[in-house]
């Protein structure tokens, strides 16, 4: 090879060189934009915690209007029965709220729209979690782009050890 | 080759050729970015805009709850929406530069009862882009004294 060539090839080189480096350089300095939150994210997680917000203000009509709030809080100081309307049948209040309440909500606003949900009521007594005062799941399994968990929703109780905790996990497309 | 000046010049225009094939290779990566990232750029707008009008619909303190549920976030006084339903016909206008091309419905959660009522309605013939946002919200009825669990979905379209 004579030095003219050797030099071409050379200078080849470097230019491949510097295409290279530039190339990887602009796909690392574009990847950094996916940092940033998707629509669906925000949307997913804005549902989410309004979920659980408004959830818990809802009142019943056949529980005296209690809120779904007030009810859980006086079944775990006592208070586990439901007057129902119109003849004031006394229900247990957390079966009532399995059976007649949960289901039709959750439905409504996860499985019918095409979003999966994991959501789950706990109380903790004396810093020791109860087993579930409610648990449901509906299409968890299946895949889904986005997977969002809300804040937990904290019910404080009079004595300050105990508390009632709302859990929500969503996925949506 | 007859001699070594047309070697030297070969060279010369190889060397041009694949240069100019790789800064066109270049060019050409550099515009396809480009014009992804403008894409992504506008898409992110919109999806901003959508989010932004709904917290503004949201939050329109013509529908939200005054007096005892004052306090309580997500609350919209049902008699104050079933109101503000002529109001916004009235003067459209004046709510369509608030809120743009949008659709807003409302369906009851709890308790089951059918049906969408559509609050306010500026769908355009054409679009490109259509950004449905759902929230849940509390309706209170001053007539029952209740609250209820709704569905609140606003949809944007640009």
């Amino acid at each position: 090879m004579k030095k003219g060539q050797t030099e071409i090839v050379g200078l080849i080189f470097i230019v491949l060189f510097v295409i290279i480096i530039g190339s990887v350089f602009l796909l690392v300095f574009l990847k950094s934009g996916d940092d940033t939150f998707s629509r669906s994210e925000i949307k997913t997680s804005i549902l989410a915690n309004k979920f659980l917000a408004t959830l818990i203000e809802t009142e019943i009509e056949e529980c005296s209007r209690k809120s779904i709030k007030s009810i859980i809080k006086d079944f775990y100081e006592g208070d586990t029965q439901c007057l129902v309307p119109p003849y004031d049948t006394s229900v247990n209040s957390k079966e009532y709220l399995e059976d007649n309440v949960f289901p039709i909500i959750l439905t409504k606003i996860f499985s019918d729209k095409g979003r999966a949900y994991n959501f789950s009521i706990t109380y903790v007594k004396g810093g020791v979690e109860e087993p579930p005062f409610y648990s449901s799941q509906g299409n968890f399994d299946k895949q889904y782009s986005t997977i969002r968990k809300a804040a937990p929703f904290i019910i404080p109780m009079d004595n300050p050890q105990n508390k009632i905790i709302f859990n929500l996990i969503t996925k949506t497309n | 080759m007859k001699n070594k000046g047309q070697f030297q010049m070969m060279e010369s225009v190889m060397f041009l050729v694949i240069f100019i094939i790789l800064a066109a290779f270049l060019v050409v990566l550099y515009f396809t970015f480009s014009i992804d990232s403008q894409k992504a750029e506008i898409e992110i707008a919109v999806d901003k805009d959508s989010i932004d009008k709904s917290q503004i619909i949201f939050n329109l303190p013509e529908i939200k709850c005054s007096e005892k549920y004052s306090n309580v976030n997500n609350c919209i006084d049902l008699l104050k929406l079933k109101y503000l339903e002529p109001i916004l016909k009235s003067n459209r206008a004046y709510y369509y530069n608030i809120f743009g091309n949008v659709k807003i419905e409302w369906e009851y959660i709890y308790p089951d009862l059918p049906g969408v009522n559509v609050l306010f309605d500026s769908e355009p013939e054409n679009y490109l882009r259509k950004r449905p946002t759902e929230l849940p919200v509390n309706i209170y009825n001053v007539n029952t004294n209740t609250m209820s669990l709704a569905l609140l979905k606003i949809t944007y379209y640009n």
